[in-house]
């Protein structure tokens, strides 16, 4: 029946999309049933032709097809117009992403990968080229506390398979690069307000223009608040805990933004401050107490300088700075059965500050070879663990650094193959070193037809909190000496522009994971320790289908299959969806005035830890948006979880729950005026 | 479980069914195009939208001013980072005329053994007999020994730098949010003698009235 309901719901979007054909409004429109090639476009056809290309995939502008990796790119335009929150929300619409969300932190899985209680270390986060993911944990944030407000992200790259041997350290499974938006798309002030279910408020100021020829300026602050929803979980219903019943679900961020550009030098600052109450009662904390809640600041500050050598050398090179706080407080009981409550509140905190450079040459030495070479250090200036309660029971203050060297030839013997070679050696303090490969062959078949077959090493390094967290011999003693895991990954991609709308593409892919990082109970003390022990494989595939049409409707259609487990027992990973199908629709409903978003995704059931599944669920998400005719204000109205259905994520160690229930429908009005 | 399974599966075939169709009813635009495809789209859309010079009689001015006969010269200078080039501009028409295509040398090929290049284009005179010149990003570092010797003639000049308009050139191509957008000098437009229509003006990005090569006796 919901189903039926929402086919009907694509049905009538979609409509005016056709029906948005009929009437045309400019010169040179009026071909119905004939295809237009570019000369026969007026010009305000031709300024709506999207052209793609992408950054991340070889560092350097690359045409789509061209790139040696699957690739996914989100842009702002359809950021606004299919009504994303966070940058969670964004991931999840990608084939073969899902996300898992324990109501204090976003999570994102690929490919069959997503642990519980692992802190996603094996994607890449980036924001303009720079390293997010912070040097005491590895955790890339995708949720609130992700320091670029969504509203300013320019674009999203989303690069499938290991990315190890052109960037450090976690690109493991998908290497997912934010650009950030430049101050000439704004020309001015923008404001912007948002109000939402559950009490929540979002306001922005923005403030962005170019100067003369080279000079462009972006600074923006935002804040939002969101009292959260009465949640209730059945694991804690009972008279003395309020019967299950808690409001503790609060978040709050602040950011601010900045970047210039002068020339080819341009510098970006972001910062996100964000408090969470965390609802769930994890590590045993006790349930509904208001002060059981995480805070997190993530600050970066990074340069980028490039500049073209001459016609055929370009140096690229950055510079960052980054900052992370994490402070979580978690009140427990102590007092024995029976006894009056002994309130104690334990605190851990993580401190990491680094500084990240690289400097990069790319080029053409010779006639159909261009090459990259680059190096990278990173210095850790600290990266600091401390837990206490009544008495500091850590406080684990450290340093390192690593550096890396890379090369990779992209060499085309004829205009119709690429030959793509990388190896990337790095070196850490921690492990010493680790050499990874990439290859791949890229072949045009046929005009419309690619074919690309690759195959990749990547590493993920043992972070700080791994390598020295303990709690004084409790329950868990530091490791000091763990290797890195490793992965190798074999993929095969067939790319087909199907028209002149249409293009799809079909991969297959195998990866092993090895020596994959895991807590253990040591038989010796009974003690929790990390150590190199778990093998995961997974066999998958993933299908897509992408429509863009010049009215302004876009399109995407995608189903993945991924058969993951566990390497040692064979049994399925946990948190592994097995299947998930995702349809992503704008329909123009009123030419350049309103716009419908469609998103329907599905998510086949999951193990959770406690051996049991969770059920397989469909949600739908509709957002439209209106921009009026001097394109200065825009509306936009969403609905979230359109149908009220009911699903759950599975819960991770420190939670009671072996699963988390999700919210029902939410609402969002959203409203933003361009002076 | 298994029952489950059918109810999304044929949702999303429905799904790939629609979009499919919604292909068949619409109109073209193929997912990538490359970026010197489109600019050369836009480049053939200037030639259109502009009157005088060598680009037709100019309102006010008779009819036989312009031979129909003579093709239009598209000159480009340096060489287009794409493979295809401009080659799409090949055997089309504008206003009557067939458009013919000329390759000049870029500065960086007329390097001398000691890594000298000239300071005047041993060409152009060749250029100046263009009616539209595409100016490549190759040829950013020397368009101070270009654009002042072309600053009289009517000649549409276009590019694809920042910094292109305060030299002297006439359009300049950007890219905002990965579509192709246009700036417009109108000091370089009447120094060439060139009336841009207004249809083509109010889509332009950026307009500016006083570039670098203005001298105080110009209108």
């Amino acid at each position: 029946m919901k189903i039926l309901l929402f086919q009907i719901v694509v049905l009538s979007l979609s409509l005016p999309a056709w029906a948005g054909r009929t009437a045309p409004e400019h010169a040179g429109a009026d071909k119905p049933a004939a295809e237009k090639d570019l000369f026969e476009m007026s010009i305000e056809e031709l300024m709506d032709v999207s052209i793609d290309t992408v950054y991340g995939a070889s560092k350097y502008a690359q045409k789509l097809s061209d790139a040696p990796a699957s690739v996914t790119i989100i842009t702002a335009d359809e950021i606004r117009k299919y009504g994303y929150r966070t940058l969670a929300e964004v991931l999840r619409s990608a084939p073969g992403f899902y996300i898992n969300y324990d109501r204090n932190y976003h999570y994102v899985g690929t490919r069959g990968f997503r642990r519980p209680g692992d802190y996603d270390t094996r994607i890449l986060l980036l924001v303009n080229g720079h390293r997010i993911n912070e040097n005491v944990g590895d955790s890339p944030s995708f949720g609130a506390q992700f320091p670029v407000d969504i509203d300013l992200i320019e674009r999203v790259e989303i690069i499938r398979g290991p990315g190890a041997s052109l960037y450090i350290s976690n690109a493991m499974l998908a290497v997912v690069n934010v650009i950030t938006k430049q101050g000439a798309s704004l020309q001015g002030l923008e404001l912007s307000g948002e109000a939402a279910s559950f009490d929540t408020y979002k306001g922005r100021v923005t403030y962005g223009d170019r100067f003369g020829e080279d000079f462009e300026l972006l600074l923006s602050a935002s804040t939002y608040d969101s009292q959260g929803p009465e949640l209730h979980f059945a694991e804690f219903d009972t008279p003395e805990t309020n019967h299950g019943w808690t409001d503790n679900d609060d978040d709050q961020f602040d950011n601010v933004f900045a970047h210039a550009s002068w020339g080819n030098l341009s510098l970006v600052m972001a910062h996100t401050g964000r408090e969470k109450g965390v609802p769930t009662a994890p590590w045993d904390t006790v349930f509904g107490d208001p002060r059981t809640r995480t805070w997190d600041d993530t600050t970066l500050v990074g340069l980028n300088y490039s500049r073209g050598l001459s016609e055929n050398w370009t140096v690229n090179s950055r510079l960052a700075y980054g900052q992370y706080d994490y402070h979580g407080q978690w009140v427990s009981d102590r007092a024995d059965e029976g006894e009056d409550p002994y309130i104690v509140i334990d605190h851990d905190e993580w401190r990491g500050r680094w500084w990240d450079g690289e400097l990069q040459l790319i080029g053409r030495p010779l006639d159909r070879h261009t090459v990259m070479a680059g190096t990278e250090v990173r210095y850790n200036a600290r990266q600091d663990l401390r837990a206490w309660d009544e008495e500091i029971y850590l406080d684990d203050s450290g340093c390192s650094d690593n550096w890396g060297i890379y090369f990779q030839d992209e060499f085309r013997p004829t205009e119709k193959l690429a030959l793509v070679g990388g190896l990337r050696h790095d070196l850490y303090d921690s492990f010493g070193g680790t050499t990874n490969p990439r290859l791949a062959v890229i072949y045009d078949i046929l005009d419309k037809t690619t074919l690309k077959l690759l195959y990749g090493h990547a590493f993920r390094a043992p972070n700080a909190y791994e390598l020295y967290y303990h709690d004084g011999g409790y329950t868990q003693k530091a490791s000091l000496d763990l290797d890195p895991e490793t992965i190798k990954t074999y993929e095969i991609i067939v790319e087909q522009e199907l028209s002149r709308q249409l293009s799809a593409s079909a991969s297959g892919f195998h990866y092993a994971m090895d020596d994959l990082i895991s807590q253990y109970v040591d038989p010796a003390d009974g003690l929790l320790v990390f150590k190199n022990l778990d093998k995961a494989e997974a066999t998958g595939l993933e299908l897509t289908l992408l429509g863009r049409w010049h009215n302004g409707a876009t399109s995407r259609v995608s189903y993945s299959y991924v058969d993951a487990e566990d390497g040692t027992t064979g049994e399925t990973l946990v948190d592994s969806p097995r299947h998930l199908a995702k349809l992503n629709v704008i329909a123009p409903l009123v030419q350049e005035r309103l716009f419908g978003g469609l998103e329907v995704l599905y998510d086949s059931n999951v193990k959770t830890l406690g051996a049991g599944y969770t059920d397989d669920f469909a949600l739908t998400n509709v957002t439209l948006t209106y921009v009026s005719a001097s394109r200065r204000l825009e509306v936009s109205a969403g609905l979230y979880n359109l149908f009220d259905t009911s699903y759950a994520y599975p819960g991770f160690g420190e939670h009671v729950q072996d699963e988390i229930e999700q919210d029902g429908r939410m609402f969002r009005v959203k409203l933003t005026y361009r002076f | 479980m298994r029952k489950r399974l059918h109810n999304p599966i044929f949702a999303l075939l429905a799904s790939v069914v629609l979009v499919c169709s919604m292909g068949r009813l619409s109109h073209a635009e193929s997912p990538p195009k490359t970026e010197y495809q489109v600019k050369a789209a836009f480049l053939f859309n200037f030639m259109k939208f502009t009157d005088g010079g060598r680009f037709g009689p100019a309102e006010g001015q008779d009819q036989t001013a312009v031979d129909p006969n003579k093709p239009v010269i598209i000159g480009i200078l340096g060489k287009i980072p794409s493979k295809e080039g401009f080659d799409g501009l090949l055997g089309k028409e504008v206003k009557g005329r067939p458009v013919v295509v000329r390759q000049f040398k870029s500065f960086d090929e007329m390097e001398d053994s000691e890594g000298k290049t000239p300071q005047r284009h041993p060409d152009l005179d060749e250029i100046r007999n263009c009616h539209v010149l595409f100016i490549c990003p190759s040829e950013k570092p020397f368009l101070s020994r270009v654009l002042p010797h072309l600053r009289n003639d009517p000649i549409l000049i276009v590019g694809d730098v920042p910094g292109f308009l305060q030299a002297g050139g006439t359009i300049n191509f950007v890219i905002e949010e990965k579509k192709v957008r246009f700036e417009v000098n109108l000091a370089a437009a009447a120094r060439a003698k060139l009336q841009m229509r207004s249809s083509l003006l109010r889509l332009a990005v950026r307009i500016i009235e006083h570039d670098g090569l203005e001298e105080p006796n110009d209108k």
